[in-house]
């Protein structure tokens, strides 16, 4: 059925612009009655002398183009169409993934997570504008987030994460990175990240877990460390990462 | 409000979509050994079984004709107050929706009907168009389908 579209379309391009409305060809789709290509003659595709572009600019937005599309939904259904549906309709579908749902994003070399309750967004990196006598420290400086002035903060420093684009020692390059917006509890912030994973289900063990004496990241704001996808990935406690964020602005 | 638009067979008919669970393509049916004239058979959707019946055999005396656009709209039907369960309608060329308010929908004879640019639009009133024998069809088969839920539960 596309194929004989494309052929369709193919051969239209061939016809001259001035025969074109007048022998307006038709689309043979083993429908019952014929439908007119008009948008390959005098619409955009065409020479664009039809009279209706003026008010809809393009053939996409023309209620015949749209009709037409319409049309193609008149065609029979293909073999073994009602089979494979009925078969994946008659499948349960499984009841959610079991898990807390938790961003997935890394900073220099470390994995970490944070409930996605707090997330407000996920954008591109933006430039800091740093602030005078703060040149050390967790902010970084102020970014505009869609008109709004953020403090910009280094969760790789606060966590002591050494290396790596958002830790505070190399800032976001032109591509490189992501600005991640968090709020908890009134208090706005943004902070560059490395890579963002996306959102994953993990099961976290049910109680606040001992971080290791060398384990810096779960120490300062960690909750618990999941292993997910072979990679050990930190879960951020919301309330210490905020805390400790607080804290070091002050 | 929002409306599903249909056909049968050259009426245009209207749905609101807030009863409506999903439009689903047209899918393979059991037939259901006696059932009266209408029902198009029964299918199992996501483990449950579903009776569907089919508007065009149930308005028209003919059965919908099998094309892409036809489909089977499952929608949430009350065959008691506080009873929901899932009905499947076969209806040709489901494929538009239309924002149109009730108001907007007058009486004309048995039926409600709204203006529209291609012509007018009836609302769908299925308790109308379910016959006595359909009703008792439905009763029993729903009735069934608890009596089998509840060794299980």
């Amino acid at each position: 059925m596309l194929s004989d579209f494309k052929t369709r379309r193919r051969s239209a391009t061939a016809v001259s612009p001035e025969t074109a409305p007048d022998s307006p060809s038709t689309v043979s789709l083993g429908l019952a009655r014929p439908m007119t290509d008009c948008w390959q003659h005098i619409g955009v595709w065409g020479n664009g002398s039809c009279v209706e572009l003026k008010a809809h600019l393009h053939c996409r937005n023309c209620p015949t183009y749209a009709a037409a599309a319409l049309r193609l939904l008149d065609s029979r259904p293909p073999a073994g169409y009602r089979h494979e549906w009925t078969q994946h309709l008659a499948a349960k579908i499984s009841t959610g993934a079991a898990g807390t749902p938790l961003l997935v994003f890394r900073i220099g070399d470390e994995w970490l997570a944070l409930g996605i309750g707090v997330m407000e967004e996920v954008g591109e990196s933006r430039p800091i504008h740093k602030l005078p006598h703060r040149r050390e420290g967790v902010l970084l400086g102020v970014v505009n987030v869609r008109g709004e002035l953020l403090a910009c903060v280094s969760v790789g420093r606060l966590l002591g994460v050494e290396k790596g684009v958002g830790t505070g020692t190399a800032l976001p390059g032109k591509s490189a990175g992501r600005m991640l917006v968090v709020s908890h509890g009134g208090e706005r912030y943004a902070f560059p990240v490395t890579e963002v994973r996306g959102v994953q289900h993990l099961v976290l063990p049910p109680g606040p877990q001992q971080p290791a004496f060398d384990d810096q990241v779960l120490g300062a704001a960690g909750r618990s460390r999941v292993v997910s996808r072979g990679q050990s990935v930190c879960c951020l406690d919301e309330g210490k990462l905020f805390a400790a964020l607080k804290r070091s602005l002050a | 409000m929002l409306f599903l638009v249909f056909q049968v067979g050259a009426d245009r008919f209207a749905l609101e979509a807030a009863r409506v669970v999903e439009v689903l393509a047209m899918v393979e049916l059991q037939k259901i050994a006696g059932a009266p004239v209408g029902t198009a058979g029964e299918f199992v959707y996501r483990g449950e079984s579903v009776p569907v019946l089919d508007l065009c055999l149930l308005t028209l005396g003919r059965p919908s004709n099998l094309r892409l656009s036809t489909r089977v709209i499952l929608l949430r039907h009350e065959p008691q107050p506080g009873m929901i369960k899932p009905l499947g309608l076969i209806a040709e060329h489901a494929t538009e929706l239309a924002q149109k308010n009730l108001g907007e929908f007058t009486s004309v004879g048995d039926g409600l009907v709204a203006p529209d640019p291609r012509g007018r639009l009836r609302l769908l009133q299925l308790d109308k168009l379910l016959t006595p024998e359909l009703r008792d069809l439905l009763a029993v088969y729903y009735f069934s389908q608890t009596l089998e839920a509840e060794p299980a539960a």
